[in-house]
């Protein structure tokens, strides 16, 4: 037969020779460390297993002495199956089958190591899944094969009775084998039914699914047996691979529709089975895993008496000894089996335990349940027991605020809630943070996993906190307060912790308020915020900084508790962890609060000089301080009283200004750029803080006015403004100025740009020579947008400088810059809508440029338009809005509309080049939104010019990223008429682009598939 | 139960069963305590061996009443300097794009995955916000060093 015959022996003796020495190197442990070596080994072997005379390679291998020889034989039957099964005549299927089966029944009695038996189960698996096999009981006819020593063909095994004629024959190491097979089978058949198959083979598994239970069954009985008796247990594998083969076939059972059903009453026995092994210590986890399983899925096949012995076995001496070890802090996975079968069982009778009264049994689960919190350790780094319970109650707590809301008799509530509330004490002791020696004893992990845990805990007091109300803050507020009298400052702490998380729930309304009161005004709180207060450890402050500013609504109305806090703040500014929560905490609270604190500024102003000079007073930390303070110097009563409060600040930043210069001068770039950075962020953020509070209307302006007029603040008190121009001309001015510097300059500009007067608020001429940064540009001119003409002057010189940057690039393309093209481009289109007179009336060189220069709204026009056709995004998209933005204008101003129809033709061009494959997917929605404007605002051109352009398409074969397929004229007509039918509507326009763009790309880039 | 609310249901039963280390994802509360199944809070840990490292980034998920037919919307709370990431902190990211590759049995997991996978990789053809996407082109440097200033501003607890 093919099988045995592929060509001359002494070839195929060689090929076995071959395939020998390359699995010894394959397992050469001086192989192990040469990936390199190892892949050319494996892909030789592949190559033999599937050549012609891979069948008689993989015979020999399997009756080769050597394991590893024997493995890789039943591995090469299993691919050589899997290759070429439907080249073998049914003859030669059968003679395949039945050698298997022989050599399976071979290495079993011989005392096969397991993996290799499972590889050649693995083989018989994939010939019974094959088309016609010609295998139909295979359980079945294996046992019987087994019994009898050598393969057995089917029609002589059927009739047999498994449980009566042919298990009893079988030894214990032969059953385990056997077990090995039916577990792969129905691995096997679980993946082979999930897989799509275009015609569905039907198949029926029912007899074979009977086997294997009866098969399980037999041999789970047989072990409940000598258990009961007290008498010595087979080998733990038996019992393990029944256990899974009972969930294995449970599977099958649930995903293919079969001829016969098994029935919950035929499995009302093995399932019994199943839940005593719980109690055998050996098959205890792998049982106990079923059973969890079949709980979470509160599946039908457990009966009443399955789940009452399921909970006895729970609360009898078992469960509770297991429970008891736990909180002994013995985690063995035994133990955490079953912690995990009582929650599954909890969470199943979660509303009977709730209630009362209870049943004994009942009860004696809920006192298990109580006790979860009292393992030893630190939850989630060394207690994983506490993590789980918590998420328990958590899901507890949700199920029951469900009903509790809705409910009208909150009576019956009242054991849950005294559970819940005993659940959130047990939890607190459990929130305790660790010493700072334990602490530094822990890695990354551990730190990860207990702060996880605190935030999960956080949930849960959210969740229990509609149900508990006030009384859970009480319970909190309670140990605050006497932890705090006492300076135990862990439970201190963990209380604040908890108040913290529960800002959400009461913050807001006014529930809690007299909790916090009986905390904030204790004279302990108060000694322990002043300057020389209690001297409070790094963790708790760190929490209670963290915690006050999650209560500033309460502090906002508490104006009495103000500075006290502050104060405190202020002082945790020092600490490295506090800074940046106290920093927040510090800017929020003056800003709305700063009506309230004008007397305490110059002790706020006092504690800011002693943070400037310390270590935590980073950019960050300083510029929210700033902006805090700037805030109640915004609420001073006079100008003057301000200028000199502001004047004491820039004082110590323009000679830091100063420092940043020399510093530079001595080629100290790092230190410079950093100090300089400082200087212009904290400027800025004082600016921020010193805006009004509420909305200046800067359009109500009258035209007629002066908008400009002497303030106080450009007249007698021009000093403030003097001091910020001169940190600003310090650090731009000749200096190694980075990204973040200007930026924060920038800043310092729009600050006054949304106020009418203030020392924020420059006049157009002091600020000129800082208009090269663009987005400031636009805000100068929105800032300005209700008097456009008077600043017609700084309008065009922008305008005009947008183009220089402009044709500066064109001449030189080697200095194009994506970036100075995308901002100068944004900046165009920002200023479009009040300032297009000017641009649109620029149809001459300027003054000075150079004489083969465009006008500038040519070259503007023009850049824009090669902009949308280049390969960078940014000037892409920019370029794309500023279209956008030009068709919108008002086209009954001719010089408009003579530009627009000039250059439709190259803006159409350019669409449709983009469209048809050579953008990028992403650029696709900002080229529509020009298309659609185009065909909606000229709809007659817009055919014209389309309908030419896509004429025109893929004529040039020289763009790189050309699409691969070139649309035929009818399609592009299609395309055409379509879009025009659409009438520039968003949704069906982008839809044609993107299957236009496909098409002219390749389906390859549809990500459908 | 509507097929976006039990979607998000087993989401959530999932991820309690199984989340990738120093990730986290769970539904917001609405003041009245009750679960808000539809905005999830999440935190993004960037890569180890990465830039990223060391920081981790909060994320608003919200679902739409579609989903899961539509994808949710991420926000990085507060925004995030990233090529990819809008000024008003959403993630650019094709996976979560209804007309591009979302599919309705992408999970969260491997949302959030997707998104970390993208921090320390991001898409040069998608741009986002310009600051971060010019940095990232013309100054690596720069960018790097914006990035580790970024991670300070936000370590892991």
């Amino acid at each position: 037969m093919s099988v045995d015959i592929p060509g001359p022996a002494s070839d195929v003796q060689l090929l076995v020779s071959e395939a020998k020495s390359l699995v010894y190197q394959l397992y050469d442990p001086a192989n192990t460390g040469n990936p390199a070596k190892i892949k050319v080994i494996q892909e030789q072997l592949q190559s033999l297993q599937k050549s012609p005379q891979a069948w008689q390679i993989a015979n020999d291998l399997l009756t080769d002495a050597n394991t590893d020889l024997r493995f890789f034989g039943a591995l090469t039957f299993t691919v050589k199956i899997n290759n070429d099964w439907q080249n073998l005549s049914p003859e030669d299927g059968q003679e395949l089958l039945g050698r298997l089966i022989d050599h399976f029944v071979f290495l079993v009695n011989a005392g096969e190591r397991p993996f290799v038996i499972r590889k050649l189960a693995s083989s018989l698996a994939t010939i019974f899944l094959k088309p016609n096999a010609p295998w139909t009981r295979a359980v079945s006819n294996l046992t019987a094969s087994l019994a009898n020593g050598k393969h057995v063909p089917e029609e002589q095994s059927n009739p047999l009775s498994l449980r009566t004629d042919v298990l009893p024959a079988l030894s214990e190491r032969q059953l385990t084998c056997l077990l090995y097979f039916v577990n792969t089978l129905a691995e096997d058949i679980n993946r082979w039914s999930a897989e799509p198959r275009r015609v569905k083979e039907e198949r029926d598994f029912s007899p074979n699914v009977q086997d294997a239970f009866e098969l399980v069954d037999w041999v789970l009985c047989h072990i409940v047996r000598q258990h009961s008796a007290d008498m010595a247990l087979p080998e733990e594998a038996l019992g393990t691979e029944a256990i899974s083969a009972y969930q294995a076939w449970l599977a099958v059972r649930g995903a293919i529709p079969m001829r016969v059903l098994v029935t919950t009453g035929d499995l009302i026995f093995i399932t019994a089975h199943v839940i005593f092994s719980m109690k055998i210590p050996s098959l205890s986890k792998a049982a106990t895993q079923v059973v969890i399983e079949l709980v979470d899925w509160r599946d039908s096949i457990l009966t009443k008496e399955h789940l009452q012995s399921i909970m006895e076995y729970i609360v009898n001496d078992y469960g509770t000894g297991r429970v008891a070890a736990l909180m002994e802090g013995d985690f063995d996975d035994d133990h955490m089996a079953f912690l995990e079968l009582l929650l599954a069982y909890g969470s199943m009778e979660q509303r009977e335990l709730t209630k009362t009264p209870l049943d004994p049994p009942h009860a004696k689960m809920l006192t298990l349940l109580h006790t979860l919190f009292k393992a030893p350790g630190y939850a989630g780094v060394d207690d994983p027991v506490a993590s789980l319970a918590l998420e328990w109650w958590t899901e507890v707590a949700d199920d029951i605020q469900e009903t509790y809301m809705d409910s009208e008799d909150r009576t019956q509530f009242q054991p849950a809630k005294q559970n819940l509330a005993q659940a959130a004490l047990d939890c607190f002791e459990k929130l305790k943070y660790p010493s700072s020696e334990e602490l530094s004893s822990w890695g990354e992990d551990d730190r990860a996993e207990f702060g996880s845990f605190r935030r999960d805990a956080c949930d849960f007091l959210l969740a229990i906190y509609p149900i508990l109300g006030v009384e859970l803050v009480q319970v909190f507020q309670e140990r605050a307060t006497l932890s705090l009298t006492q300076q135990e400052w862990r439970t201190f702490e963990a209380a604040i912790f908890c108040l913290a998380q529960l800002s959400e729930a009461v913050d807001e309304n006014q529930h809690a308020d007299e909790c916090l009161n009986s905390i904030f005004f204790s004279s302990e709180f108060e000694r322990l915020c002043g300057e020389n207060g209690v001297a409070i450890p790094d963790k708790p402050r760190q929490t209670l900084v963290d915690m006050l500013g999650k209560y500033q609504s309460y502090f906002e109305r508490t104006h009495a508790l103000l500075p006290r806090v502050l104060t405190f703040l202020f002082l945790s500014l020092e600490k490295f962890h506090c800074a940046p929560m106290a920093s927040r905490s510090i800017a929020h609270l003056c800003n709305s609060c700063r009506h309230a604190l004008t007397a305490e500024l110059p002790v706020f102003l006092h504690q800011f000089e002693q943070f400037r000079y310390k270590p935590t007073a980073t950019v960050q930390a300083m510029e929210r301080v700033l902006e805090g303070i700037a805030a109640i110097i915004q609420t001073l009563p006079t100008d003057e009283a301000k200028a000199q409060a502001l004047e004491g600040i820039l004082k110590f930043f323009v000679v830091q200004a100063e420092t940043a210069r020399e510093d530079a001068g001595n080629g100290l770039l790092e230190a410079s750029q950093g100090r300089g950075h400082l200087v212009l962020r904290c400027v800025a953020s004082i600016g921020k803080g010193l805006r009004t509070e509420g909305e200046v209307n800067l359009d109500a302006n009258d035209e007629d006015n002066n908008p400009y007029p002497p303030t106080f603040w450009n007249t007698t008190g021009c000093l403030s403004q003097h001091m910020i121009m001169s940190c600003i001309q310090l650090l731009m001015a000749d200096f190694p100025v980075d990204v973040c510097m200007t930026e924060a300059a920038c800043d310092i500009l729009k600050a006054g740009f949304t106020e009418r007067s203030g020392p924020f608020v420059f006049q157009p001429s002091i600020t000129r020579g800082t208009d090269t940064v663009m987005a400031t540009a636009s805000a100068f001119l929105a800032s300005h947008s209700a008097h456009p003409h008077l600043i017609r002057t700084e309008a065009t010189r922008l305008i005009v400088h947008v183009y220089d940057t402009f044709c500066w690039m064109i001449e030189k393309p080697e200095c194009y810059d994506p970036e100075v093209a995308n901002s100068g481009i944004d900046f165009l289109t920002r200023s479009l809508r009040k300032y297009h007179p000017f641009l649109f009336e620029l149809t001459e060189a300027p003054p000075g440029a150079a004489s083969d220069r465009p006008s500038v709204l040519n070259a503007v026009l023009n850049f824009t338009l090669q902009s949308l056709q280049g390969p960078e995004p940014l000037p892409l998209r920019s370029a794309s809005q500023f279209w956008v933005g030009v068709l919108n204008l008002p086209t009954d101003r001719p010089e408009i509309h003579n530009a627009i129809m000039q250059c439709l033709p190259a803006l159409c061009g350019a669409l449709m080049t983009q469209i048809a494959g050579r953008c990028a997917r992403s650029d696709l929605e900002h080229l529509n939104e020009v298309l659609r404007k185009v065909i909606f605002k000229q709809q007659g051109a817009a055919r014209i010019h389309l309908s030419a352009a896509l004429g025109d398409l893929h004529r040039d074969h020289s763009s790189p990223q050309q699409g691969a397929n070139t649309p035929t004229p009818e399609e592009r007509q299609r395309f055409v008429a379509s879009l025009l039918a659409a009438r520039g509507a968003r949704a069906p326009t982008n839809q044609l682009s993107r299957d236009f763009w496909i098409k002219c790309r390749g389906v390859s880039f549809d990500y459908v598939g | 139960m509507s097929l976006c609310q039990n979607r998000l249901t087993e989401e959530r039963k999932q991820w309690r069963r199984d989340h990738p280390f120093g990730f986290y994802a769970k539904p917001y509360r609405t003041p009245q305590g009750a679960l808000d199944l539809k905005r999830w809070e999440c935190g993004i840990p960037g890569k180890a061996q990465t830039l990223w490292e060391g920081g981790l980034f909060k994320l608003d998920v919200t679902f739409p009443d579609e989903y899961p037919t539509k994808p949710p919307k991420c926000k990085f709370v507060p925004p995030l300097f990233h090529p990819n990431v809008y000024p008003s902190g959403t993630v650019c990211l094709s996976i979560l794009n209804e007309e591009e590759a979302w599919k309705p049995a992408i999970t969260i997991k491997q949302i959030l995955l997707g998104i970390q996978d993208l921090l320390n990789d991001p898409n040069p053809e998608s741009p986002a916000q310009a600051e971060a996407y010019n940095l990232f082109k013309k100054d690596k440097p720069a960018y790097e060093k914006r990035v580790r200033q970024v991670v300070r501003e936000n370590p892991v607890l």
